[in-house]
């Protein structure tokens, strides 16, 4: 079930109501039949995957929270538990063939004769996410930030949540489960603005995300590109999977307030960033923050030294970068930005802003800068192989010469850059994510029916999947 | 258990008035986007509804749809994005040129190019699942007005239902009669579509939809409701060997004579497509509609499932293979004179593959649509045609 499907609705229609007519524990309740029926129908047999996780999860916490008279060593042994199976499900459904095939690949044997070593499972959707929500729990609990909760229905319904449950926002226990816990309310203006968000999410995944699809798609299948068209066509799959990640965080953050919940913020105009430091401040804040918090300050942050605090940042992005998947790429696409971040410490790690620093026009030439570099980095999360890169990068090199169908794409895919432009301008300079909810009535109304006119009519159905489900 | 949310209290407290607005509001930026879609949005998202895919598939292929894999180029067409060949070539047509149920390269326009040379011609298959020839009319208007030019251009007519053809469950079949409405209002019916075109696509949603709709004819109409869930594409239903068996549905011949008014119609229509292409370029090529009925089917041969007649629930009689093999060659028959008398070139495609069905029975998919074998074949025969027609005419 996606969101972008009639199927969802229709579902998520049946859960909203039946959900405003029931007491706290009876919502509870039907969240988790709800969210187990949502996961099932991907793939039931996963089921059983995510029901492993949550029994493993509600007694490693239970061991693992701080109580007087425990002894260290048991929590240690709890959170050890913990994290070795939430990592070793992942390992082996995620990494195991990938990394067997590149350590073949590595002592040049042939590939054949591990083939009866291969897994070959299929990836459960959204393994990344409630892996690493589910440590988060266990993890805030032996920390002291969140007590160990004794009901196993809260727990299981926190790491199968149905609106962030595939793609995020990856939630911390701390923030979480308490809203599980206690009970929860909606009123007309976060009803409101839980509208605005899903409609707007929507409008970015069917309108602009899917369309700017085809382009990227075109251009990085090609055998011969120009370099216009490969520059182009990274541009609009920027675009692309800005929007495709950040309408479904919008979509499922307005499902979770319809529900009485708030999810964190996921992405704060993220092409607006100035420097590597910025962007990472702005993109999946969820698991940049998850990253920060659990793994660079647990390897010693900067508090070690420069050249440890070096090592920890290229670390945490080159680990964060397998996260996303089992591929060369995506180390390759870790270690860019580990290497961005690292350089602009050791360039800013004296400098004081000087003056003019944050005049308008260097506002604007930081941010141009910024989204260069981000553009590197998308090729390489975008390629499906190396022999693809080295095929776009020479592209990118070289074949100057003419521009290819570069026209028509921009033709293409501008008027949908330019709605997103305008709308994030407008919220970058009302200083309000939700601006939408809080302009004036008319305006809201104006500008949504849009949106969802555009959404109902242009849709090309099937239910695109978000790519982010993928990981 | 039960406790009334907050939420439901409060929405006495909403100004009504404000909402009948925001209604108005909503009803008519419906309209508007229904009527500014089709010149700001990409062609081929109009055109193409199938195509969509955020991450990469199989085969190195980047589009799939539910039966295919296939490639747009940024015009809206099947084909690869231009390179500046010197001749170009625009096929237009419904599935049975769109090749729809094959990979992109097993579609005979694939074949076509590949056989007159990558590097000289270049293809663009304009054709849509479902498009009649009043569409196709209506998309050489759009041509006409911002639409690349072309050297030859290639139509394979579809004359499956005469007069019109229900193309309610394509989502976006083609902005032809979505630009010129007939009513004052366009939304809703593209809303229509847009929702038949959904539930198509969702197999859960269908599945309780048909059933729904099943159980709503049989209050209806309970003596109709077994031969109205005959549904086309034929061979793709499983349900229709299962009626079909059931001895449920009676097959009879009819006369396949054409009345008059149909004559003078196909005649017209044909002239038009021709007209309006000839104002495009210069080399107009109309191909004949092959009909996968086996000549030894056609007299006194047992009557096979396939039979594509009726589709709607109009028609209560099941029109026999023999008869829809006689009526479609009388259109043949007639097209092409019709295509000839306006200077179009014809190439009787039906007349080269109805040999063929003698020796072998894998060209087809169903009666109409070429299987990868028959795509193959009806390329290549086409390149032969052409090729000589493209070197004299460059």
């Amino acid at each position: 079930m996606i969101f972008s499907t009639l199927e969802f609705w229709i579902f998520f229609l049946g859960v909203f109501f039946a959900y405003h007519l029931l007491a706290h524990r009876g919502q509870n309740v039907l969240l988790l039949i709800a969210s187990y029926v949502f996961y099932g129908a991907w793939d039931w047999r996963f089921l059983g995957l995510i029901f492993f996780s949550t029994v493993v999860d509600y007694f490693a916490a239970l061991y693992a929270a701080p109580k007087e008279g425990r002894r260290p060593r048991k929590r240690h042994m709890a959170l050890g538990l913990s994290v070795f199976v939430n990592l070793g499900v992942l390992a082996v459904f995620k990494y195991f063939d990938f990394f067997l095939l590149s350590f073949v690949d590595l002592i040049g044997a042939d590939p054949s004769d591990v083939d009866h070593l291969l897994l070959k499972v299929v990836l459960p959707v959204g393994i990344s996410f409630y892996t690493f929500q589910t440590m988060s729990y266990t993890l805030d609990v032996y920390r002291g930030k969140l007590e160990a909760t004794k009901s196993f229905a809260d727990l299981a319904l926190y790491v199968a949540f149905f609106p962030q449950l595939v793609a995020g926002p990856i939630e911390r226990g701390a923030h979480l489960m308490p809203q599980v816990i206690n009970k929860r309310t909606l009123d007309v203006t976060r009803f409101r603005s839980a509208v605005c968000l899903i409609i707007w999410g929507l409008f970015k995944k069917i309108c602009i995300a899917d369309v700017l699809a085809y382009p990227v798609q075109v251009i990085f299948a090609s055998q011969d590109p120009t370099g216009g068209e490969v520059y182009f066509s990274t541009v609009c799959f920027a675009i692309q999977i800005f929007c495709d990640f950040s309408g479904y965080t919008d979509i499922a953050r307005g499902l979770g307030r319809l529900l009485g919940f708030e999810f964190m913020l996921n992405f704060n105009l993220p092409y607006f960033a100035k420097s590597p430091t910025d962007f990472w401040r702005r993109w999946h804040i969820s698991l940049s923050s998850w990253l920060r918090d659990y793994l660079y300050i647990s390897l010693g942050g900067n508090r070690k030294g420069a050249k440890r605090t070096y090592f920890n940042l290229m670390a945490t992005m080159v680990l964060g970068g397998l996260w996303h998947g089992a591929g060369v790429n995506f180390i390759l696409w870790g270690i860019y930005h580990g290497s961005l971040l690292a350089i602009h410490r050791f360039l800013t790690r004296n400098n004081s802003p000087g003056p003019g620093s944050d005049s308008f026009l260097m506002r604007g030439l930081k941010i141009f800068g910024m989204f260069q570099l981000t553009l590197f980095g998308w090729l390489l999360f975008r390629v499906e192989n190396m022999e693809q890169l080295s095929k776009l990068l020479f592209a990118l090199g070289t074949h100057w010469d003419h521009w290819g169908s570069v026209w028509i794409l921009v033709q293409y895919a501008l008027p949908v850059m330019v709605v997103l432009l305008a709308m994030q301008l407008w919220q970058a300079r009302s200083n309000d994510l939700e601006i939408l909810a809080h302009t004036s009535w008319i305006l809201r109304a104006v500008i949504l029916s849009l949106c969802l006119s555009c959404v109902l009519l242009l849709n090309r159905g099937g239910g695109t999947p978000f790519i982010y489900f993928q990981f | 258990m039960f406790e009334l949310s907050p939420l439901w209290p409060q929405l006495k407290t909403l100004r009504w008035r404000r909402w009948l607005v925001v209604a108005a509001i909503f009803l008519s930026s419906l309209e508007v986007v229904s009527r500014l879609a089709p010149t700001v949005v990409g062609k081929h998202f109009v055109h193409q509804p199938y195509l969509c895919s955020s991450q990469p598939s199989a085969h190195d292929q980047f589009v799939t749809s539910s039966t295919s894999r296939f490639i747009t180029n940024g015009r809206g067409a099947r084909g690869s994005i231009f390179h500046d060949q010197p001749f170009r070539i625009a096929i237009l047509g419904s599935s049975t040129s769109a090749d729809s149920l094959l990979d992109q390269d097993d579609t005979w326009a694939e074949v076509l190019r590949d056989h007159l040379g990558k590097e000289r011609v270049h293809v663009d298959n304009y054709a849509v699942d479902g498009n009649s020839n009043k569409e196709v009319a209506f998309f050489l208007k759009t041509l006409k007005e911002s639409g690349p030019q072309y050297d030859m251009m290639i139509f394979m007519l579809h004359w499956a239902k005469l007069e019109s053809r229900d193309t309610a469950r394509l989502a976006f079949p083609f902005s032809g009669q979505w630009r010129t409405p007939q009513s004052m209002f366009v939304s809703p019916s593209l809303l229509k579509r847009r929702l038949l075109h959904q539930i198509a696509l969702e197999p859960h949603v269908k599945k309780s939809g048909q059933w729904l709709v099943a159980r709503l004819q049989s209050l209806l109409r309970p003596e109709s409701t077994r031969e109205s869930s005959f549904i086309h594409p034929v061979p793709l239903a499983t349900s229709n060997r299962r009626i079909r068996n059931s001895g449920n549905i009676r097959f009879q011949d009819v006369p396949s004579k054409l009345g008059s008014k149909k004559i003078e119609f196909i005649k017209k229509r044909v002239g038009v497509i021709v007209g309006l292409a000839q104002d495009l370029c210069r080399n107009v090529v109309i191909l004949t509609q092959p009909v996968a009925y086996d000549e030894r089917e056609l007299p006194g041969v047992r009557r096979r499932w396939f039979s594509l007649y009726p589709v709607s629930m109009t028609e209560p009689i099941y029109k026999s293979n023999k008869s829809v093999a006689e009526r479609m060659r009388n259109v043949n028959r007639l097209a092409s004179h019709a295509a000839k008398m306006s200077g179009a070139l014809v190439i009787d495609l039906d007349a080269y593959m109805r040999p063929k069905l003698r020796q072998r029975e894998d060209l087809f998919i169903d009666k109409w649509h070429f299987s990868n074998a028959g795509a193959r074949l009806a390329g290549v025969f086409l390149a032969q045609q052409l090729s000589s027609e493209i070197r004299r005419k460059r």
